[in-house]
C-alpha cells in the first residue's frame, strides 16, 4: 500500500457541512458587531502630537494644566 | 454582480442582503478550507470558525480596496482566521480525535480491523506532525477531495507549488511510516 493509497482512505472521513440557517446567522452575527471606530486623517494625528508636544511641558509645570490632562483623559476614557 | 460590486454596494448602502448574498456565494468553501486547517471530526469547531470569518470579513470589509479579488481576499482571512483557532485548540486537545478513525474499520475481520486502525493512527500521527500549510494541503486534497487548482484558488498559489507541497508532504508521512515499520 503507498502512501498516496493510504492518504486516499481518509475520504471516508464524513466531512462538515453547513447548517441550514448558516448564512442567516453569519450575517446576523456579523451585522451585529460594532462598527470600527473611526481613524483620524494622519494630518490630525501630525497636529494632535505636535500640540501635544508644546503644550504638554507647559501644563504639567502647574497644577492647573496637570488637572486638566488628568481630567481630559479621565472623559476620554470614560468616552470609550 | 460579481464580489466586488456587491462587496462596494454593501460598504455604500449597508443593505444585510447584500452581505449574506456574499455569504451564501462563498461560505461552502470557506467551510472547506477552515475544516481542512483544524482537521476532522471538528464539525462544530469548523462552523463556528466560519462563522468568525465572515465577522472578521465583515469589520474589515471597508479596507478590501480590490487589489485583489474578493474571493482571494476572504479566503486569506479564513486561513488566518483558522490557523489561530488551530493553535489555541491545540493547547486544549489533540488535533484528531483517533478513536474516531478507529471506528471507520468494517468490524467484520478482527485481525484485519486492527492492522487498519493501527495504520490509521499511523497516518493520523503522521499527517498531524506536518507543517500547517502541508497538512491542510493534504486533508484539502485527500480528505476533501479538492482538485488540486481548486487548492492552487484557496491558497492563493500557483498549482505547481501546491503539487510541490503535496510530493513533499507525502515523502515526510512516507519517512514518518517507515520509522514505525510501514512501508509502501
Amino acid at each position: 500500500m503507498t502512501v498516496d493509497d493510504l492518504l486516499r482512505t481518509l475520504a471516508a472521513i464524513p466531512r462538515p457541512r453547513l447548517s441550514p440557517f448558516f448564512a442567516s446567522r453569519a450575517t446576523a452575527h456579523a451585522t451585529a458587531a460594532a462598527p470600527p471606530p473611526r481613524r483620524a486623517p494622519r494630518v490630525m494625528w501630525v497636529y494632535w502630537l505636535a500640540l501635544a508636544f508644546v503644550s504638554g511641558p507647559l501644563l504639567l509645570t502647574s497644577w492647573i494644566g496637570l488637572a486638566a490632562v488628568i481630567g481630559g483623559a479621565a472623559i476620554v476614557a470614560s468616552i470609550r | 454582480m460579481t464580489d466586488e460590486e456587491l462587496a462596494a454596494r454593501y460598504v455604500a448602502a449597508r443593505d444585510p442582503a447584500d452581505f449574506r448574498e456574499l455569504v451564501d456565494r462563498h461560505a461552502p468553501l470557506v467551510l472547506r478550507l477552515v475544516s481542512s486547517i483544524l482537521g476532522p471530526f471538528r464539525d462544530t469547531d469548523a462552523e463556528e470558525c466560519a462563522q468568525d470569518v465572515f465577522v472578521r470579513v465583515h469589520e474589515r470589509l471597508a479596507q478590501f480596496r480590490g487589489d485583489s479579488k474578493f474571493a482571494t481576499w476572504l479566503y486569506r482571512v479564513a486561513y488566518s482566521v483558522a490557523v489561530n483557532r488551530a493553535k489555541l485548540a491545540r493547547f486544549r486537545m489533540p488535533h484528531v480525535d483517533v478513536d474516531s478513525l478507529h471506528a471507520l474499520t468494517s468490524g467484520d475481520d478482527q485481525h484485519r480491523d486492527a492492522v487498519a486502525a493501527e495504520r490509521a493512527s499511523m497516518l493520523a500521527e503522521a499527517v498531524e506532525s506536518l507543517p500547517d500549510l502541508y497538512r491542510t494541503v493534504v486533508y484539502l486534497h485527500y480528505w476533501q477531495e479538492q482538485p488540486v487548482d481548486e487548492i492552487a484558488t484557496l491558497l492563493a498559489a500557483p498549482a505547481n507549488t501546491i503539487k510541490s507541497y503535496l510530493f513533499r508532504a507525502r515523502e515526510r508521512i512516507a519517512r514518518a511510516l517507515a520509522e514505525k515499520g510501514i512501508t509502501s
